[in-house]
């Protein structure tokens, strides 16, 4: 998972998956709480350039395709 | 100078309305007229905004576009300022609509709610949270969610 888009198809495809009974509630628990501090990180990152009043291009948040 | 029939009051013809044809005066002044029709809407108050809620939610002629448009309209024009002093006005009103809408948004994970989750207007400096990481937060959250149901 390189980035954000990677991510959301990652999540996206674990919802599915866990709606139709392919994987256990514990494993996509733990991709979600993975998938959290993800979140977490690039939020502080995001919140860090707001209080510098920057406004960077943050990779993470990027997509390739752009 | 006529008399009410309800009240019995002498008043002029201008104190009495029109019947449909537009020439003769009802019986009963104007005063007794509207309070009949008061009390005919009282008596059937609760039905009539049962109707309409019903109207409303399957927008029946328009009904609900038309009123979206109207509230649209009426917020360009008096502005922003117009609502914030409301707020101020009625703040138990505005902290009970507010809590509607967060519930709402909790039962729906809207735009709204995951965005105020990660950054909260009143404690967070981002003004734009990226759209990316708002679809990211709700998809683990709608996984937290299915995950808590099947344990």
């Amino acid at each position: 998972m390189k980035n954000a888009e990677e991510l959301r198809a990652e999540l996206a495809q674990t919802f599915a998956q866990l709606k139709a009974g392919e994987i256990k509630p514990s494993e996509a628990a733990e991709l979600a709480n993975l998938a959290g501090k993800m979140i977490g990180s690039a939020k502080v990152q995001v919140e860090y350039y707001a209080l510098r009043k920057e406004s960077p291009r943050i990779e993470w948040l990027e997509s390739p395709n752009v | 100078m006529k008399a009410c029939t309800v009240c019995g009051k002498e008043k002029p013809d201008s104190d009495y309305r029109l019947h449909s044809d537009k020439k003769t005066v009802m019986r009963y002044c104007n005063d007794c007229h509207l309070a009949k029709r008061r009390a005919q809407h009282a008596a059937k108050r609760e039905e009539r905004n049962a109707q309409f809620r019903a109207r409303y939610a399957a927008n029946a002629n328009g009904v609900k576009d038309k009123m979206t448009a109207a509230r649209k309209a009426k917020y360009a024009k008096q502005g922003r300022a117009a609502l914030i002093a409301w707020v101020a006005a009625n703040p138990e009103k505005s902290a009970e609509a507010q809590r509607k809408k967060m519930k709402r948004g909790r039962e729906r994970l809207s735009d709204y709610y995951v965005r105020r989750l990660l950054c909260h207007p009143g404690r967070s400096a981002v003004k734009q949270v990226p759209e990316i990481l708002i679809e990211c937060k709700r998809l683990q959250l709608m996984i937290e969610r299915e995950c808590r149901e099947k344990r």
